[in-house]
């Protein structure tokens, strides 16, 4: 597939309709025109001086005229025959030009030292040849929603691609629609349809697609494999054993702390309990059914799951001052060895199993789905919140048609295998499946079935960030005991109803 | 009048910039807060008046969030006042390593705000942390940030080891500019220091307790890096500070119209306290 798209690129009358933005159509055609009716206008007379001087003015004749445009020359080359009866042919040769840089935004971390090595390997060997050289801009993680978004809504060309996630259905009226991209073959001759099935939805408003994935995040149960033989597979198994390895109900627990509750007043948080939410038979957020959601907020399901946190963090199963974790706090503490399970983006997987950075555990790390309730027949309900990172192209870009060849690359199976390899996660099927993706990224067997079978996704509503900070306020308070339960529930159900009317 | 002309000439460019600096802002958060402006609303604001303004007066967490940040800045204020002056008085005279110590007591001053928070947040980590370490070494142990009070007087620690050396070195230089006369009088009188320290050194310092008080209170009415790193505002909404609040409206729920509204709010009520402050103060003959 890259080969194809390298001799696509290669290609230079291709190249030529690719670059429209340098060199418009009109103004080449308009000057091919000028330069023909001069031509003609001389072949005229040349025609009838030799004809009244018995001379014959033989073969082809071929006059040519530069124009420059912006980096680039075409050299317009008409193509005059003796007769008057003309024809002309406008050939576009394109001169050695530096190539158009491409600014892609990204947020420091393993996401962006993974894209940055892919992108090196763009510039090195795919740069000169496509005429877009890629240029990683990176935002601090903390504020990079903030910067994203002001840059975004100011209209500034500074960037082309961006990287943003959750807020597709926010950003949307300032990011580029790419279906007229991909529907061009010329231009996209690759599929889509390798992709997980949220991914590519998770990046669809109003039916249109504003970006394209690169990294999914799911959520899994992450146990101490040693010393549990069998992960819990509900949510009763589950708070049985997190009794069973904590210090202060059995002194004989190798752990202090049987669950880890990410507890702090954050959305992520929030998104991480709504696995267990939608595990207990709640109705979780996903696209088109928020208002389900709200309204199953009180639901004997969604009481079960946050009094499950509750009892969590009440009978100090999870560390006390848990209500202040986030991602960062609740792998140090697996990772010092302190506790036994808990809940966690599939992104610490890596980092657990590292011998370096987890020397405690690195090699006790288990992986299971979100243990959940039994179903009438016997079964076991299983779900995973999943969202996916991706990029988009920013509207105000001056070089949309470059950012998307560079976004197509991306796209491959080459590329997101480079990516998968230097630290990224692509929601791919072909790079999943593929045995040096498994060699190393061990947890990937694990997670297909994850993917597969219990994954939903994310609600894309524009309203993404406000529904889960609003959540997370009031879980945390549930969890940290300033309220009851259903006091809880109540009050968010109420907040949300009145976003959402 | 040719000199005259000249000179207000020269000042244009800085006037130029200093007005696009603030005139624009606040022309600008003026428009915003009278304005329907979100993310997606933001090329086609709707006017909508004073709903803003409304929906502001009428949240109860808005109201919350400023008033636990009006505790905060009058916990954290006094205290950090009498802790500098009193290392002011310490190391105002002449003692061995004084340069040292005092380098030691600044050195929380060049520290990022939000770096000290993270710094605060891993330091009374329950598994990571230096201070859960040390009780622990002593047999006893306590959870830092596992609900409403302890997690609020986490806050008020790290604002008082930050900005206590911001008032120490105000006093301290305000100290060593102090007139000698006074004291030599006094000490030819026979006062004794406390009474030296009540009737020369506190009312000849009463300006400078002013300045600080003023702009402490001021710098711990804008908290936000230490509450956002540390507890999120959590928990629940326990220890969410004003701007804290603003945040979260702007920011995360992407209601710029609301969030302008509620600064202005912010700047209205500040007008007010200071004011009454002041008030205060001129009356109980501080100032």
């Amino acid at each position: 597939m890259d080969v194809q798209y390298i001799n696509y690129i290669y290609n230079p009358r291709s190249t030529l309709s690719m670059h429209n933005g340098r060199i418009p159509r009109r103004k080449a055609l308009s000057t091919a025109g000028k330069v023909a009716v001069g031509v003609a206008a001389g072949a005229v007379i040349a025609g009838a001086g030799g004809y009244f001087a018995g001379l014959t003015t033989g073969g082809v004749r071929t006059e040519t005229t530069t124009v420059t445009a912006g980096a680039q020359t075409v050299r317009t080359t008409v193509t005059v025959p003796t007769t008057l009866v003309q024809t002309t042919t406008v050939e576009r040769t394109i001169g050695r030009r530096e190539p158009v840089t491409v600014k892609v935004n990204w947020w420091p971390g393993p996401e962006s030292d993974a894209i940055a090595k892919v992108l090196d390997r763009w510039n090195k060997y795919l740069s000169e040849e496509t005429g877009v050289k890629g240029e990683l801009v990176l935002f601090g993680r903390e504020a990079h929603v903030d910067k994203l978004t002001s840059i975004l809504l100011a209209g500034s060309p500074e960037l082309d691609i961006v990287f943003e996630f959750y807020l597709v259905g926010k950003l949307a009226p300032y990011l580029e629609p790419l279906d007229s991209y991909f529907a061009d073959e010329s231009l996209y001759p690759y599929t889509l349809a390798d992709y997980f099935p949220a991914a590519i939805d998770a990046f669809k408003v109003d039916g249109k697609i504003y970006g394209i994935p690169t990294d999914v995040s799911v959520h899994v149960l992450i146990y101490r494999k040693d010393l549990i033989e069998k992960p819990p597979e509900t949510l009763d198994e589950l708070f049985e054993l997190a009794r069973k390895f904590t210090k202060k109900y059995n002194p004989e627990s190798p752990t202090e702390y049987g669950f880890i509750v990410s507890g702090k007043t954050l959305l992520f948080n929030a998104m991480l309990w709504e696995s267990v939410l939608a595990s207990a038979g709640g109705t979780p957020f996903e696209p088109g059914k928020e208002l389900k959601a709200v309204e199953d907020l009180t639901s004997p399901a969604a009481k079960r799951a946050l009094q499950l946190y509750v009892d969590f963090m009440k009978n100090e199963i999870s560390p006390p001052d848990s209500i202040a974790y986030e991602y960062g706090e609740a792998n140090a503490a697996f990772q010092a060895g302190k506790a036994a399970m808990y809940v966690q983006w599939n992104a610490a997987i890596g980092e657990l199993r590292d011998r370096e950075k987890s020397p405690l555990v690195w090699d006790k790390v288990g992986i299971a789905p979100i243990p959940g309730v039994k179903l009438a027949d016997g079964s076991v309900l299983h779900r995973s919140h999943s969202h996916y990172l991706g990029y988009s192209i920013n509207k105000a870009s001056q070089h949309k048609r470059e950012a998307f060849k560079l976004l197509a690359y991306l796209t491959t199976t080459r590329a997101m295998l480079d990516y998968l390899k230097f630290g990224g996660f692509p929601p791919m099927r072909s790079v999943f499946y593929m045995p040096e993706a498994s060699k190393v990224r061990t947890e990937i067997p694990e997670l297909i079935p994850i993917l597969d079978k219990y994954a939903f996704p994310m609600t894309n509503h524009p309203e993404v960030y406000t529904i889960y900070d609003i959540l997370a306020k009031h879980i945390s308070a549930a969890w940290s005991g300033q309220t009851s339960v259903d006091d809880a529930l109540k009050a968010a159900q109420e907040e949300l109803r009145k976003l959402l009317k | 009048m040719h000199t005259t002309k000249i000179k207000y000439f020269l000042i244009l460019p800085a006037l130029a910039i200093l007005l696009f600096l603030t005139l624009y802002p606040t022309i600008f958060a003026y428009y915003l807060s009278l304005h329907n402006i979100t993310v997606r609303t933001f090329q086609n604001p709707k006017f909508v008046g004073i709903d803003n303004f409304l929906q502001v007066a009428s949240n109860n967490q808005f109201w919350y969030s400023v008033g636990l940040t009006t505790l905060y800045s009058s916990i954290v204020t006094p205290i950090e006042i009498v802790i500098g002056l009193f290392l002011a008085i310490l190391l105002n005279r002449e003692m061995y390593g004084k340069r040292i110590i005092i380098t030691l007591i600044l050195a929380p001053l060049a520290i990022a705000p939000s770096l000290m928070a993270i710094m605060a947040k891993l330091m009374f980590n329950e598994f990571v942390g230096l201070v859960p370490y040390i009780l622990r070494y002593f047999g006893t142990s306590f959870a830092f940030f596992r609900d409403f009070t302890s997690s609020f007087s986490i806050l008020i620690v790290i604002d008082i080891l930050q900005w206590t050396p911001f008032v120490f070195i105000i006093f301290y230089s305000g100290l060593q500019a102090l007139p000698r006369e006074p004291y030599e009088a006094a000490l030819i009188d026979g006062a004794d220091p406390r009474r030296v320290f009540r009737h020369i050194t506190l009312p000849l310092l009463k300006p400078l307790i002013l300045l600080v008080s003023v702009l402490r209170v001021m710098d711990a009415y804008k908290v936000f890096e230490y509450v956002h790193i540390t507890t999120g505002g959590g928990p629940g909404f326990s220890t969410t500070s004003a701007t804290l609040f603003v945040y979260r409206v702007g920011f995360i729920h992407g209601n710029f119209g609301l969030a302008a509204a509620t600064t202005l709010f912010l700047f209205y009520i500040a007008i007010a306290g200071s004011t009454i402050g002041l008030r205060i103060l001129r009356k109980v003959r501080i100032i």
